[in-house]
């Protein structure tokens, strides 16, 4: 088991680095195609020998621990120092600030020896949450850098002034992939902070990897928001050491935290909302919608935002009954809210997208603040769908906007027809995502569920904004859905679209369908020997049963998922339109679908969706949660401080 | 409002394009050549360049693009082509290059749709402005 461990984070580390060299295109997709293969198959195997109950280890062979804080403090240092000098050469001193004061937080326990010896057995934890989160990273991540390699091949076509190298963006994507795995499998919170904030810089610059003056803006807001985060684990690692076993994450979060040490908790926490792009700190993400797409599906749907709701769900048994549960809960909730009423306002599908992912993760977030067993064993299952389904939506809607130049939902229109497969492919991401019963429907059901046992007036609000907001994503799944699904006569020309798009985007595109299939096909096995039993063994008690699915329901709820897909094969082989004249019963005002209406007014006849327009401005509302949730979080540090003098 | 010249030799294709691009309240003129668009460049002084890579019966859009960006710098150039359908996988793979292949903003494959075009012509205008 640590062999493997240590193999799946150095070995995308060591593959990074040679990507950063690999200047040639056949050399780079070869080795590309091979490490995903060796990363995949170990990943495989390292769920294969989970001994079915929680493991410790530390690093195989005679490590010196002297020697492993002395690397902890080098890379801290490595990190810092590039932050700086990034930082200081496109004049944003916020960040360098940031990161200097991390370090040199780090470099005072060192030096002082205030930092607990951490036990060598037990520097990583893998238990069934790890054990989530490694198959996530370790299978959906393949599938997207395999996708992108024609993805970045035929971007780099289309801007052929952008100021990108494809060698490094595929070594960060690589490097990305090994910190992440040491993020979800460390025990030992100064080893969980060094890759957490290996993946913020990694964050940083696949969003600038256009290097123009917008991307570098959106890459620095990321930057500074997540170290924003970062700092709050460090100061919570500074406030833990030297509190008997405090830099253990499996002991601090065996059980509700004692005062002593919930102003750690709740920094940790902060750190969490901020990496899953939680309000207020949600614009980021939006931001980071500018990278490259396969960017998006990687760090920002798939994994490194689930890091941070990761560690929220981690937290959930020390949060438990505390106000840091409950604001950590609202602001969840809120975030839900706000960002799926912004999104049926927007017509972008990546910020469709974008916006649907922090709505998720906001439901995740909540699920771990009101702690639990049963919100976390929700929480979990939206993890496992989300991951799957939103990378599928992401990595398609990155070869549209390839094919098609755009990523306007208004522009998919015949979408069926123009992409047949492309679209089939959409529609299971889309059916993963909100079709009834399957995927998160289940989950948000058994949510609301959870939410009714909530004590006091907390449990109906919480019961009225997960139901409002719900309708809302329903809303505008059901757009995005009608938009691909709908058929008209094309030209010849535009059925051969699909032709150019490469096979490594077909293969990555279709096993993460495949993966939407099983997973539902799965959930009731997911459920009983994976999730439900890290619910009883985070809380010490089983969650009631939610989930008990016979077989019969299993197969009703395949047939759901596939019935769209399937469906929409057949009713894309309509051909014989029959096209009239474009008539409104009105009076013809001028050309260009336009008619007189009542009242002297003139009227353009479109058909498009319905966007709000004029009724809810998406942006503001998207303001207002911001700043509701800074308060909250404002009145969670303000406790902190109190509490601690 | 801004001044686009559209080079294309695709009668329909261009017509389509310029009616969108005028919907959108642009001013347009259409040329099929390349050296009628060197001269229409020169006397008409345009905000943005449509152009074709399939001129004159070869492929003179692309030379066509390379003079204008080395005369005019500062003009922006978007490449919306047939060509990929007759170039050869040697030329396709020689073209898989980071940045630098061609020097225009955007390299477009038709068929792409008016609407697309519009919106990628409106972007690059307030980029240059």
């Amino acid at each position: 088991m640590s062999d493997l461990v240590v193999l799946l984070i150095a070995f995308p580390l060591a593959v990074g680095a040679l990507l950063l060299v690999v200047r040639d295109a056949a050399a780079r997709n070869a080795v590309v195609v091979a490490a995903c293969a060796v990363v995949a198959v170990a990943t495989v195997a390292a769920a294969l020998s989970f001994p079915n109950a929680p493991a410790f280890f530390g690093l195989p062979g005679a490590v010196p621990l002297g020697a492993l804080d002395s690397a902890i403090l080098t890379a801290e240092a490595g990190l810092a120092l590039f932050v700086v000098v990034v930082g200081l050469r496109h004049r944003r001193p916020l960040g360098p600030a940031m990161a200097l004061a991390q370090l040199g937080i780090a470099a005072w326990l060192e030096l002082t020896g205030r930092l607990n010896e951490p036990d060598p057995g037990r520097l990583f934890w893998f238990d069934r949450l790890t054990l989530v989160l490694v198959l996530i990273v370790g299978l959906v991540g393949p599938a997207i850098c395999v996708h992108a390699l024609g993805y970045m091949r035929d971007y780099q076509r289309s801007y052929p002034r952008t100021r990108g190298r494809r060698t490094s963006f595929f070594g960060l994507l690589f490097i990305f992939l090994g910190a992440m795995f040491g993020l979800v499998t460390s025990n030992d919170l100064p080893l969980l902070h060094v890759f957490w904030e290996a993946t913020t810089l990694c964050s940083f610059l696949l969003i600038g990897y256009t290097r123009t003056e917008e991307t570098i803006g959106y890459a620095f807001r990321a930057l500074e928001m997540n170290l924003l985060g970062g700092l709050g684990f460090s100061v919570a690692i500074l406030l833990l050491a030297g509190q008997p076993g405090g830099l253990d994450l499996a002991r601090l979060t065996s059980g509700p935290a004692g005062s002593a040490v919930l102003p750690a908790v709740a920094l940790l926490a902060l750190a969490g909302l901020a990496k899953s792009a939680q309000m207020p700190f949600s614009s980021w993400l939006l931001g980071a919608m500018h990278a490259p797409s396969p960017t998006s599906a990687l760090l920002h749907s798939s994994t490194m935002v689930k890091a941070g709701v990761f560690l929220l769900l981690r937290l959930a048994p020390a949060m438990a009954g505390s106000a840091v549960g409950s604001l950590v809960a609202f602001v969840g909730l809120l975030t839900f809210l706000a960002v799926s009423f912004a999104a049926v306002t927007e017509r972008n599908t990546k910020t469709v997208l974008a916006y649907s992912t922090i709505a998720s993760l906001g439901l995740v977030t909540g699920c771990a603040g009101v702690g639990v067993p049963e919100t976390v064993w929700v929480g979990v299952l939206i993890v496992i769908f989300h991951a799957v389904a939103k990378s599928l939506l992401f990595l398609v809607v990155g070869t549209l906007e390839n094919r098609l130049y755009t990523k306007d939902m208004e522009q998919f229109d015949g979408l069926l027809s123009r992409m047949r497969r492309l679209s089939v492919l959409a529609l299971t991401g889309i059916a993963g995502m909100f079709i009834a019963p399957f995927g998160l429907v289940i989950a948000k059901w058994a949510a609301i569920k959870a939410f009714l046992d909530v004590p006091g007036w907390q449990g109906a609000a919480f019961l009225l904004v997960m139901a409002f907001g719900s309708s809302l994503t329903i809303f505008y799944w059901g757009k995005l859905l009608l938009k691909v699904l709908s058929t008209r006569a094309v030209a010849a020309e535009e059925r051969t679209l699909e032709a150019r798009v490469s096979r490594f985007e077909w293969a990555a595109e279709t096993a993460l369908a495949a993966a939407v299939v099983a997973v539902a096909a799965g959930v009731g096995l997911i459920s009983e020997h994976v999730v439900t039993p890290y619910a009883s063994a985070a809380f010490h008690a089983p969650p009631r049963t939610m989930l008990a699915i016979p077989p019969l329901t299993i197969g009703l709820l395949l047939l759901a998922v596939l019935a769209l897909p399937v469906l929409a094969l057949w009713a894309s082989r309509r051909t014989d339109y029959d096209l009239t004249d474009f008539y409104a019963s009105g009076r013809t005002a001028s050309a260009g679908h336009r008619i007189g209406g009542a009242l002297g007014t003139t009227r353009q006849v479109t058909l498009r969706n319905y966007y709000l327009e004029g009724i809810v401005d998406g942006r503001l509302v998207f303001r207002a949660g911001t700043l509701v949730c800074g308060l909250l979080l404002a009145v969670l540090v303000g406790q902190g401080l109190v509490s601690l003098a | 409002m801004a001044h686009i010249l559209l080079v294309d030799d695709e009668v329909a294709v261009a017509a389509r394009n310029a009616a969108a691009l005028e919907a959108a309240g642009h001013m347009v003129s259409v040329v099929p050549t390349a050296a009628a668009a060197f001269e229409a460049v020169r006397r008409l002084d345009p905000d943005l360049v449509v152009l074709e890579a399939m001129l004159d019966g070869s492929f003179a859009g692309f030379d066509l693009a390379r003079t204008l960006a080395t005369s005019h710098p500062e003009l922006p150039l978007i490449m919306l082509t047939r060509a990929d359908e007759h170039l050869s996988p040697a030329v396709l793979a020689a073209q898989d290059r980071d940045g630098g292949w061609l020097p225009v903003e955007r390299y477009l494959a038709k068929p792409v749709l008016p609407d697309v075009l519009v919106y990628e012509v409106e972007h690059l205008l307030e980029a240059a402005a």
